[in-house]
C-alpha cells in the first residue's frame, strides 16, 4: 500500500491533481467559512450551475465565432461573477423571494449550458463531456490551470487578510456594518466575487455539482468545533485538505473518479463530527 | 452651525416602505440627557421611526435631523442596539470580538484594532458586568446577557446618543430591571431613546416619553397621559405596573366611578 502510494506521487498528473486538491482545500476553507456563516449555500450552488451556462456559451463562441482563446474557464468566470454581482445587490433582494431567484437563475444557467453545448459542432470542436464538467475531472488539469488557480488563491487570500475585520462584520450583522459607516453594498459585491472566482476553481476540481460539498462540508465540520471565524476556517482547510488527498488516493486505488470520492470522504467525516461536535453533539 | 447641536430633531416626518408611510408626521425633539421612552402597539412604526433616524429610510415628507445634520452624516455619533432576536445566533464569534466590533468606524482602513481599543473593550464590559465573559462564544450566552453584550458595543464606541429596540424583549423582570439602571447611569453622558411596547419598565427612569401609533403622541412630563395611551392602541387603557414593587400599583389616574364618561 505504502509503496503503491509512493509510486503513485512520482507521477506528475498525480502531483498535479494533489496540488489542485491542495489549492481547492484553501480557498474552499477559507471562502467556504463565509458561504456557511452568512447562510449563502444555495446562493453558491446556483451560481456554479449559472457558471455552467459560461462554459457552454464559451464553447459555442470558439466553434461560431472561431475565438480559440475563448477557454471554457473564461466563460465560467465571467457567468459566476455576474450572477455574484446580481445575488450579492439589494436590488433584486427587495423585489423577489431571494430563494426564488436564485432557482430561477440556477435553471436557466442549466438550460443554456446544455443547450449551448448540443449547438456545438463536435466534429470541429474538442468538447469536453458534460458529465465531466458536472461532477469534475481532476485528472484533466494541466499545468496551466494550476498557475492561474495559485494566482488565484493568492488573490482570494490576499484581500480576505485586507478585509477580514470587515467581512466578519458585514457577515455578522450587516445593519451594524453599515453603521459603523462601512460601505456593505461593495463589501458585499467584493464578497460574492470571491465566492464566483472560488467556485470556478472548484469546478474544475470537483464539478459543478459537487461545489457546494467542497464549499459547505468543511466548515461546517470545523464550526462544530470552534468559537472564531479564524479558527473555523483554519479547521476547514485542514478538513478539506484530509478529504481530497483522501479521495484522491483512494479513486487512484480502485479506479473511480475522484470528485465523487472527495465529496464521499468528506461527507464521512461530517457523520462522526455532528455526533461529537460540542455545539449540537 | 447656528443652533446648538440637538441630538435627534425630526419635523413632520412620514416614513415607511414601499411607498406606503408607517409613521406620518411624527414631530420628536430629543435634548441632550434626555431618556425618551417611545412606547406603542406592534407595528406602530417604533422600528421605522428609529431606522429614519438613523438614515437606513429616507424621509418621504419631513425631515429628520441628527445633530443638526443629516443622520447619514453623524451616524457615527449614534449607539444603536437593535433587537438581538434579529442576530445570528450561530456565528462563531467570542463576546470580546462583538464588542471589539464598535470600535471599527473609529479606525482607518489599514488601521489595525490597538491596546486602547482593548482597554476601552474591557471598559465597556466591566460596566456592563461581562467581563468574566469575554472569551466566551456569543451563542452560549443568555437573552439578558446577550442584550449587555449588544449595549456594550454601541457604548465602546462613545456615542452621544443612543438607540435602543426593545432592549429588554426576552429578559427576565430581574436582568430587565438591571439593564434600566445601567441605562439610568449612562444617561448622565448621553441621550437615551428606547422603544418598547412592554409599558411598565418605563415609568421609573425617563424624562419624557411619546406614543407611537402611526403617529406620535407626546408628552414632556415622564408620566403616561391616559388620553396619549388611548390615542395611540385605540381602545380605552388602563394602566398597572409591577414595576420594582410586589402589589401593582397605578401610573394614572383612576377610572371615573361607574364609567359615567361613556
Amino acid at each position: 500500500m505504502i509503496q503503491e502510494l509512493t509510486e503513485l506521487i512520482s507521477y506528475p498528473f498525480v502531483q498535479r491533481m494533489l496540488i489542485a486538491g491542495f489549492l481547492a482545500s484553501v480557498v474552499g476553507g477559507v471562502i467556504g467559512t463565509y458561504v456557511v456563516v452568512n447562510r449563502v449555500v444555495v446562493m453558491s450552488g446556483g451560481i456554479a450551475h449559472i457558471a455552467f451556462g459560461g462554459i457552454g456559451l464559451a464553447y459555442l463562441l470558439q466553434d461560431k465565432l472561431n475565438w480559440g482563446w475563448m477557454d471554457p474557464m473564461i466563460g465560467a468566470v465571467i457567468f459566476a461573477l455576474a450572477s455574484g454581482a446580481i445575488f450579492s445587490s439589494d436590488f433584486l433582494r427587495s423585489r423577489v423571494r431571494q430563494d426564488s431567484s436564485v432557482g430561477v437563475l440556477w435553471v436557466i444557467g442549466m438550460a443554456t449550458g446544455i443547450l449551448f453545448l448540443n449547438l456545438v459542432d463536435k466534429t470541429s470542436t474538442t468538447v469536453q463531456e458534460p458529465t465531466s464538467i458536472l461532477f469534475g475531472n481532476i485528472l484533466l488539469i494541466e499545468k496551466f490551470d494550476l498557475y492561474v488557480f495559485a494566482g488565484l488563491t493568492l488573490g482570494i487570500l490576499l484581500i480576505v487578510f485586507i478585509f477580514f475585520r470587515d467581512f466578519k462584520i458585514l457577515t455578522f450583522d450587516e445593519e451594524f456594518a453599515k453603521i459603523s459607516g462601512l460601505s456593505t453594498g461593495g463589501l458585499n459585491l467584493l464578497l460574492f466575487s470571491l465566492i464566483a472566482l472560488t467556485v470556478v476553481i472548484l469546478i474544475k476540481v470537483v464539478g459543478v455539482i459537487l461545489v457546494i460539498a467542497m464549499l459547505t462540508i468543511p466548515p461546517a465540520i470545523s464550526s462544530l468545533f470552534s468559537n472564531k471565524l479564524s479558527t473555523t476556517m483554519v479547521l476547514a482547510v485542514i478538513v478539506g485538505l484530509v478529504g481530497s488527498f483522501l479521495g484522491i488516493f483512494s479513486s487512484l486505488l480502485f479506479d473511480t473518479p475522484p470528485g465523487p470520492m472527495i465529496v464521499l470522504w468528506l461527507g464521512g467525516m461530517f457523520l462522526p463530527a455532528f455526533a461529537f461536535g460540542r455545539k449540537f453533539g | 452651525m447656528t443652533e446648538p447641536e440637538i441630538p435627534i430633531k425630526t419635523v413632520g416626518l412620514s416614513a415607511g416602505y414601499k411607498g406606503n408611510p408607517v409613521i406620518s408626521n411624527v414631530d420628536l425633539k430629543v435634548e441632550r440627557n434626555d431618556f425618551v421612552g417611545i412606547i406603542g402597539p406592534n407595528g406602530g412604526g417604533k422600528t421605522t421611526l428609529l431606522k429614519a433616524i438613523l438614515g437606513f429610510i429616507q424621509p418621504m415628507e419631513g425631515k429628520v435631523k441628527v445633530f443638526g445634520r443629516s443622520p447619514e452624516k453623524t451616524r457615527s455619533r449614534i449607539g444603536y442596539v437593535p433587537q438581538y432576536a434579529t442576530f445570528d445566533e450561530d456565528y462563531p464569534i467570542t463576546v470580546k470580538e462583538v464588542v471589539q466590533m464598535g470600535r471599527r468606524k473609529e479606525k482607518k482602513f489599514f488601521e489595525r484594532y490597538s491596546r486602547q481599543d482593548l482597554k476601552k473593550t474591557k471598559e465597556v464590559l466591566a460596566d456592563v458586568e461581562m467581563n468574566d465573559y469575554k472569551d466566551e462564544p456569543i451563542s452560549e450566552l443568555s437573552g439578558g446577557q446577550k442584550q449587555r453584550i449588544f449595549i456594550a458595543r454601541a457604548l465602546v464606541s462613545s456615542p452621544e446618543l443612543l438607540l435602543l429596540d426593545e432592549p429588554t424583549a426576552s429578559v427576565d423582570r430581574r436582568m430587565e430591571k438591571g439593564i434600566y439602571s445601567l441605562l439610568k447611569e449612562l444617561n448622565e453622558d448621553m441621550a437615551i431613546v428606547v422603544v418598547t411596547h412592554d409599558i411598565g419598565v418605563l415609568s421609573s427612569y425617563i424624562t419624557k416619553v411619546a406614543c407611537l401609533s402611526g403617529e406620535l403622541y407626546s408628552s414632556d412630563e415622564p408620566c403616561l397621559e391616559k388620553d396619549m395611551l388611548e390615542d395611540a392602541y385605540q381602545c380605552p387603557v388602563e394602566l398597572i405596573t409591577h414595576a420594582g414593587e410586589e402589589i401593582p400599583h397605578r401610573v394614572l389616574g383612576e377610572h371615573p366611578e361607574g364609567g359615567s364618561d361613556k
